[in-house]
């Protein structure tokens, strides 16, 4: 800060720094009504050993829907003040996905120390990571990882950070952990029979009291959910404003069906509550737009379907299906697997006809299909080569009108070759 | 046979690289397309027809130097086609084509020329 600045300048970096430290005391939104979560994140604490001095690396891993990325945050929240720099990468695997593993160090950088950066190589990365942290307390929670790689470039090595740091992983794949030799790992277990019937009761009414009318119901639900609360939310969600009659022969309808127990089952079961334009709209989210920003969805499906989205979306939410996550509409993995599972049985082989085409296989299947270019322009192609030769083995350098051949000859192969316009009009200048 | 789709979301990450080579026919078949978005996939060229059912159209980098003659969707909603190709200047885009045109006329004359 220079002497003589403004005043009001310094005040303002002053709010700025304190404002800083004191966001990263605010925690992270949890689940609304989460059950079953202390004594987790009590069992994952104690794991962690918050008194030593060394770097531990800790692994949550579980299927999905079992609630890793809750249990990470509540962790998260209850020990974030122990720590001078603080980290939480939300779902590793979407977000490099969408920009590569640099991002991922960019955001970590900023997050820890307030480091803006634009890195060039991962490598470069990495030794800024080293250079900035190994004196720092960091906890660090990388949430939804799916590769070694992302391990290998954000927290490659314990002597990354400094003495006391944490770092937490949570994954559905253990070998990985493994891999990376993470040898604490907490492994999620299902909600109890009790903690179950809570969480259910409380997305189906909002209260904690089962009515004894629904009990019936409640009961094979919870059979169905088997002991997942993604599951158990969704279903608790699907209950919730229906008539007994209607919940019981829509289960009756699906126990026939499918009668093992599955997750996609009971999502599916949401799935099918909904009425015709809200499932094309969710199908559209799912298989789209999962992880964008809500206004430009809004805008897009509102131009799509021609009118206003807001009463379908919140009805999304209300299910439990979407979520809406800092401006940004998410999905869970196995909701947004569900919904693309559904456009893809329209026909699992004929991409064509499908409804909504979003791989790139599919679509370059569809749209190169028939498509003649190819060989036509290679047909053309050999075409004038021929010709040429045909000329160069009888020129005669003297002939002006057989060097204009040539030369046209020539430029016509370039036309072939798919030269761009501009090109061409600089040969015919020529 | 393609008539079924009605929304096409092509979005990748921004350095893959993605390429589709087509002769620019395949959205013709596609009669009840509603939403039509790319980014970040090159095209080796711009299509010859878009189905006048379109709703939302978003093209990156769209190919062609104009919109097909025969587009116009009476209930687009978003149009969005940011870092095109599309010309401004288009007598001279004419007179370049038309330019093209009779050099290859010129040419096959004096082929026919030379050989017969």
């Amino acid at each position: 800060m220079s002497r003589d600045g403004y005043e009001h300048e310094f005040i303002e970096t002053i709010v700025e720094d304190v404002y800083k430290q004191v966001t990263h005391v605010v925690p992270l939104h949890t689940a609304d009504h989460a059950v079953g979560i202390e004594s987790r994140v009590h069992e994952v604490n104690s794991l962690l050993d918050l008194g030593s001095d060394d770097v531990v690396q800790l692994g949550i891993c579980g299927m999905g829907g079992i609630g890793k990325t809750t249990i990470a945050r509540a962790v998260y929240d209850s020990i974030s003040d122990q720590f001078e720099g603080l980290c939480f990468l939300n779902n590793v695997r979407g977000a490099s996905h969408k920009s590569g593993p640099m991002h991922l160090q960019e955001t970590m950088l900023y997050e820890t120390c307030g480091l803006k950066i634009k890195l060039g190589c991962v490598s470069q990365g990495i030794g800024i990571i080293k250079q900035r942290l190994s004196k720092k307390k960091v906890l660090l929670v990388l949430d939804d990882v799916d590769k070694l790689m992302h391990l290998q470039v954000i927290a490659g090595a314990s002597d990354w950070f400094g003495p006391g740091s944490r770092i937490i992983i949570t994954t559905r794949d253990k070998h990985l952990l493994k891999a990376h030799a993470v040898n604490i790992i907490y492994e999620v277990h299902e909600l109890s029979e009790g903690e179950s019937l809570d969480l259910l009761c409380w997305s189906a009414f909002k209260t904690n009291k089962v009515d004894p009318r629904y009990a019936d119901i409640l009961k094979r639900e919870l059979a169905f959910s088997s002991g997942l609360p993604l599951a158990l939310k969704v279903l608790g969600c699907y209950l919730f404003g229906k008539s007994i009659n209607e919940s019981e022969s829509a289960l009756d309808w699906w126990y026939e069906r499918i009668p093992h127990n599955h997750i996609l089952t009971a999502l599916k079961i949401s799935f099918d509550s909904l009425d015709e334009e809200e499932k094309d709209i969710f199908l559209d989210i799912a298989c789209f737009f999962n992880g964008r920003k809500l206004e430009d969805v809004e805008d897009i499906l509102g131009a799509h379907y021609g009118g206003s989205m807001k009463d379908i979306i919140n009805t999304l939410i209300e299910k439990s299906l979407i979520k809406i996550d800092n401006g940004l509409v998410t999905l869970h993995y196995l909701i947004e697997d569900m919904g693309k599972e559904i456009v893809r049985q329209e026909s699992p082989h004929e991409p064509s006809e499908r409804s909504r085409l979003w791989r790139f296989d599919d679509v370059v299947h569809v749209l190169e299909e028939n498509s003649v270019r190819n060989q036509l322009i290679y047909a053309d192609f050999i075409f004038y080569l021929y010709y040429l030769l045909c000329f160069l083995s009888s020129v005669d350098s003297t002939n002006l009108q057989q060097f204009f051949s040539l030369f046209f000859l020539l430029y016509n192969i370039l036309i072939c070759l798919n030269m761009h316009v501009e090109f061409q009009a600089f040969i015919i200048v020529l | 046979m393609s008539s079924k789709i009605e929304s096409l979301f092509l979005d990748f990450p921004k350095d893959d690289g993605k390429e589709v080579c087509w002769d620019g026919n395949a959205l013709k078949k596609m009669r009840n397309l509603k939403t039509l978005v790319v980014r970040n996939v090159r095209f080796n060229r711009g299509p010859t027809h878009l189905p006048n059912s379109l709703r939302v159209l978003e093209w990156w980098g769209y190919p062609s130097p104009s919109l097909p003659d025969d587009f116009h969707p009476k209930k687009l909603g978003i149009l969005k086609l940011p870092e095109n190709y599309l010309r401004t200047s288009e007598p001279i885009q004419a007179s370049i084509a038309y330019m093209c045109a009779v050099v290859r006329l010129l040419c096959i004359l004096i082929m026919q020329f030379k050989f017969y």
